[in-house]
C-alpha cells in the first residue's frame, strides 16, 4: 500500500509532463548514466534507526551530470534504471524495489523539471550550474523524504523524527557529492584529465561520509539504549520480559529477529524469539546453538556465513548476527541475539558493545521477573496452605461433632427416659454411646499422631523389628477387639525371615491400620499378608478379597477425611484419617504406601520400607494359611 | 393451623444417629421412617407426605441442602417443615440452611429433647426455643 503512493505520484507527474511536451526524447547516453547511478548507489552507508536503516549514497554527483547532459525523460529513465539495478544487486524484495524505483523516478522527474524551469537551454553559465546543483539537492531531499516515510511507517514512529534523525549525513553527503559532480562535469568538459584532480576528493568524501554515518548511527543507538532500559525496567512476567527484551535488542542493533534466552535454576536454557510477526518461544535447538555461539561476557557480530543453520532458519535473509552473553555471576544468565538483514560494517564492534551494555540491564530485569514469580508462587502456596488448614479445621470439627452427637444423645436419652426404655432399647443406646465414644477417642488419637507426623519428625529407625511377630500381634489384638465377632481368615506368607530395621511403634500403627481396613471391607476374607525382602527394600502387601477400589479413586483414599463409602466407614467406626496417616508414616519411615488391584479383584496395599540388612531366611504361615497360596506367592512348588 | 405432627421422616447416613433419632421420636409417640441418603429421603417425602422431615447435611448422593432445595421447589413437598440436623455449624452453613427454607436448624452434638420440644411446639411460634 505504501508503494502505491510514489507509483501514483510518478505516473501523474509523468503524464502531466508528457502532455506539456517538456520531457524530450531518451538518448542512448542514458545507459552509461544508469550504470554510474548503480555503481555509486551500491556504495551505501547506513544510518540505523531502530529496526530499519536509512541509506546514504552519493548518486547526486551523477544526477548533476544527467541534468546537464540528458533531457528530462532521459534523467528519469537513467535514475529509474540505476535504482532498479542497485535493488536487484542488493536482492531487495519486489515491493521494496517498486517503491524505491517509483520514488527515485519521481525525484528525478521533479529535479529535471526544476532544472528545465530555471535555465532556458542557454549557455553553460553560472545560472545553469546553480540550477543543476539546486535540482540535485531537490532530488536528494525528495528521496530522503520518501525513505523516511517508509521507515516511519514500518517502525511506527513519527515521520519528522525519522526524517531529522538521519538528515545530517544525508544532507552533507548530497550537497558535497552534487558539488563534486558539478565540478567534475565542468572540468571534464574542459579536459578529461581533470578527473584526476577530483578523484582523491571523492574518495576522501566517501570515507568521511561513512564515518559521519557510523557516528550518527552510534549516537542514535545510545539514545535507543537509554530508552530501551527505561522502557523495560518495570516488567514482571518472565515471558513478557523475554519478549520485550528481544524486541528492544532488535531495534537496538537494527535487526529483523531478536532472541532473548535465559537459563533457569536447573541450568536449562529457554528463549523467546521476536519478529515483526510478534513474540513466540524459541525452538530448543536454536537456543542451544545461540548459547554455544558465544562465551560468557562476550559480545560479537557474526557474518552471515558463520551463522549456524538452525539460527539462520529464523530469518534466511539475515546477513549478520549480533550476540552477547552475560557473565557467569550475573543476576540471571541471559543471552541476547539479533539477526540483521544488513551486512557487518565499521559499526560491528559498536553494535556488539551496545548489545553488551543492554545485557546488564536485561539480566537484572530477568532476575527481577524471576524473583517476582517466586514471590507470587510462595504467596499462592501460603494461601493454599491456609485454605487447606481451614478445610482441615472444618472437617475435624464435623468429624468430632458427629460421634459426640451420637454419644451425648444416647446418654441423655438413657438418663431422661430410663423408666420408659425396655432392656433392648437400653442396650442399643449403650452400644451407640460406647461405639461412638471409642470412635471419638480414636479420632483424637489419630489427630495427635497426625500433628507429630505432619511435623515431619523422623522417628529413630534403628530398632530391628520382627515383622512375623508384629503381624501376629496385630492380628491377635484385632481379634480381641472384635470378639466375639470372628476375624476373616488371614494368611501370612514371609519369603525370608522377618527383620526390618525401622521404628516399631510406627510400623505397628501402619500394619494395624491396613489389616483392620482389610477386615472391614472384606469381612468374609480371606486376607493375605505377604512379606518380601528384595535387596535393600522390604515389601509388605496386605491383599483383601473385598470389592476393590476403582483406579480413579485409588489416590483419593490417601487423602484426609475421604471416605469413599461413608455409611459403611462410619458404621465401622472409621475416622477418614487412617490411610492418610499410614501413608504419612510410611514416608516418614523412608518408604512408600501404594494401592493397586489384587488378582482376585480386591484391594492390594503395598508398603515398602528400606531394610539395610536382609534377614535370614525362614517361612511361616498364619493360622489359616494354605500351602497353595504360599507356593503362588513365593514362586516355589511345595510338592 | 396444620395438623399436629404424627409421621416424621429422618434422613442421616450415620446408622447410630438414625437409631438414636428413631428411638427418641418413637418414645415421644411419633411414627418414624428412615432414609440413608438425600435422594432416598426426597423420594420417600414425595411418596409418604410426612408431617415433618429431619435431615442431615453431609449425606451421600444428594446432600441435605440440595434435598431441602428440591423439597421446597416441588409443589408436592414444599409445605412439609424441614429441620436441618447437622455437624455443619459454621455461620455460613446455618445461613444457607435458613435461606434454603429450613424451618429449624440444629447443630450436632444436640439434645434430643430440643428436637422433640421443637416438634411439639411447631404451630406455636411463642413456644419455640430460640433458633441456635
Amino acid at each position: 500500500m505504501l508503494t502505491a503512493l510514489p507509483v501514483t505520484l510518478a505516473a501523474v507527474l509523468a503524464a502531466a509532463a508528457l502532455a506539456d511536451g517538456v520531457l524530450g526524447t531518451v538518448p542512448p547516453a542514458v545507459l552509461p548514466f544508469a550504470v554510474a547511478v548503480a555503481v555509486l548507489g551500491s556504495v551505501r552507508m547506513h544510518v540505523e534507526l531502530g529496526r530499519h536503516a536509512v541509506s546514504v549514497t552519493m548518486v547526486e554527483a551523477v544526477v548533476v551530470g544527467m541534468l546537464l547532459h540528458l533531457s528530462p525523460a532521459g534523467v528519469v529513465v537513467a535514475a529509474a534504471l540505476g535504482e532498479a539495478l542497485v535493488c536487484a544487486w542488493l536482492r531487495q524484495s519486489p515491493a521494496k524495489l517498486l517503491y524505491n524505483v517509483a520514488s527515485t523516478s519521481t525525484a528525478a522527474l521533479l529535479a529535471a523539471l526544476a532544472f528545465v524551469g530555471f535555465h532556458d537551454g542557454g549557455a553553460a553559465d553560472g545560472v545553469t550550474w546553480g540550477a543543476a546543483l539546486a535540482a540535485a539537492c531537490a532530488y536528494a531531499t525528495f528521496t530522503h523524504a520518501s525513505t523516511s516515510l517508509a521507515v516511519s511507517v514500518m517502525e511506527g514512529s513519527r515521520f519528522l523524527r525519522v526524517f531529522t534523525a538521519s538528515l545530517a549525513p544525508v544532507a552533507i553527503a548530497s550537497v558535497i557529492s552534487a558539488s563534486l559532480g558539478l565540478v567534475a562535469v565542468v572540468l571534464v568538459s574542459v579536459t578529461p584529465g581533470a578527473i584526476a584532480l577530483v578523484a582523491p576528493l571523492v574518495l576522501l568524501m566517501i570515507a568521511e561520509t561513512r564515518r559521519l554515518a557510523a557516528h550518527r548511527a552510534e549516537h542514535l543507538r545510545f539514545e535507543r539504549l537509554y530508552a530501551a532500559s527505561s522502557r523495560t525496567g518495570g516488567l514482571t512476567g518472565l515471558a513478557e520480559v523475554l519478549g520485550t527484551l528481544g524486541d528492544e535488542a532488535r531495534s537496538l542493533v537494527t535487526g529483523a529477529a531478536g532472541l532473548c534466552c535465559t537459563a533457569g535454576a536447573d541450568g536449562t536454557w529457554t528463549g523467546v524469539v521476536v519478529t515483526d510477526a510478534g513474540a513466540r518461544p524459541a525452538p530448543g535447538p536454536v537456543v542451544e546453538a545461540i548459547v554455544e555461539l558465544v562465551a560468557p561476557v562476550a559480545a560479537v557480530e557474526v557474518p552471515g556465513r558463520s551463522i549456524p543453520t538452525t539460527v539462520l532458519a529464523l530469518d534466511p535473509s539475515a546477513e549478520s548476527l549480533v550476540v552477547a552473553r552475560s557473565e557467569e555471576g550475573a543476576a540471571a544468565p541471559v543471552v541476547l541475539a539479533v539477526l540483521r538483514q544488513l551486512a557487518g560494517d565499521d559499526g560491528s564492534g559498536a553494535r556488539a558493545e551496545v548489545l553488551a551494555a543492554f545485557l546488564g540491564h536485561a539480566s537484572l530485569t530477568v532476575a527481577n521477573a524471576r524473583l517476582y514469580a517466586d514471590v507470587e508462587a510462595a504467596l499462592a502456596h501460603q494461601v493454599d496452605l491456609n485454605r487447606q488448614k481451614d478445610d482441615f479445621v472444618s472437617a475435624v470439627s464435623h468429624e468430632l461433632r458427629t460421634p459426640l452427637a451420637a454419644t451425648i444423645g444416647s446418654v441423655l436419652t438413657l438418663r431422661r427416659m430410663d423408666e420408659r426404655l425396655n432392656p433392648e432399647q437400653r442396650a442399643t443406646l449403650m452400644d451407640v454411646a460406647c461405639r461412638q465414644a471409642k470412635r471419638l477417642q480414636r479420632l483424637i488419637e489419630e489427630l495427635l499422631t497426625l500433628a507429630t507426623v505432619e511435623h515431619g519428625e523422623a522417628p529413630r529407625i534403628d530398632t530391628p523389628v520382627d515383622i512375623v511377630r508384629m503381624v501376629d500381634d496385630v492380628v491377635e489384638e484385632l481379634r480381641a477387639q472384635r470378639a466375639p465377632e470372628p476375624l476373616p481368615p488371614i494368611r501370612f506368607v514371609d519369603d525370608g525371615g522377618g527383620l526390618v530395621r525401622t521404628s516399631e511403634s510406627k510400623l505397628r500403627q501402619v500394619l494395624s491400620n491396613l489389616v483392620e481396613n482389610a477386615c472391614k471391607y472384606a469381612p468374609g476374607g480371606p486376607i493375605d499378608i505377604l512379606v518380601h525382602h528384595d535387596g535393600g527394600t522390604s515389601r509388605i502387601e496386605v491383599v483383601d478379597s473385598g470389592p476393590g477400589i476403582p483406579p480413579a479413586d485409588r489416590e483419593r483414599v490417601f487423602e484426609r477425611f475421604v471416605q469413599l463409602d461413608q455409611s459403611s466407614t462410619r458404621s465401622q467406626g472409621g475416622t477418614g484419617l487412617g490411610l492418610y496417616l499410614c501413608r504419612q508414616v510410611a514416608v516418614l519411615l523412608g518408604g512408600t504406601l501404594t494401592l493397586d488391584d489384587a488378582p482376585g479383584g480386591g484391594s492390594r496395599f503395598v508398603l515398602t520400607l528400606p531394610s539395610p540388612a536382609p534377614p535370614p531366611r525362614s517361612e511361616r504361615f498364619g493360622a489359616e494359611a494354605t500351602p497353595l497360596l504360599a507356593a503362588t506367592a513365593t514362586g516355589r512348588d511345595p510338592r | 393451623m396444620t395438623t399436629p405432627v404424627q409421621r416424621v421422616l429422618i434422613a442421616d447416613d450415620d446408622p447410630d444417629i438414625r437409631a438414636l433419632l428413631v428411638m427418641t421420636l418413637e418414645l415421644s409417640g411419633y411414627s418414624v421412617t428412615e432414609a440413608e441418603d438425600g435422594a432416598q429421603a426426597g423420594a420417600l417425602a414425595k411418596e409418604l407426605q410426612p408431617d415433618l422431615i429431619v435431615a442431615d447435611v453431609m449425606m451421600p448422593v444428594t446432600d441435605g441442602f440440595d434435598l431441602l432445595e428440591n423439597l421446597k421447589a416441588d409443589q408436592a413437598t414444599m409445605d412439609i417443615p424441614v429441620v436441618i440436623l447437622t455437624a455443619r455449624a459454621s455461620d455460613k452453613d446455618v445461613w444457607r440452611g435458613w435461606q434454603a427454607g429450613a424451618s429449624y436448624y440444629i447443630t450436632k452434638p444436640f439434645d434430643p429433647d430440643h428436637l422433640i420440644h421443637y416438634i411439639e411446639h411447631l404451630d406455636d411460634p411463642d413456644g419455640h426455643p430460640l433458633p441456635c
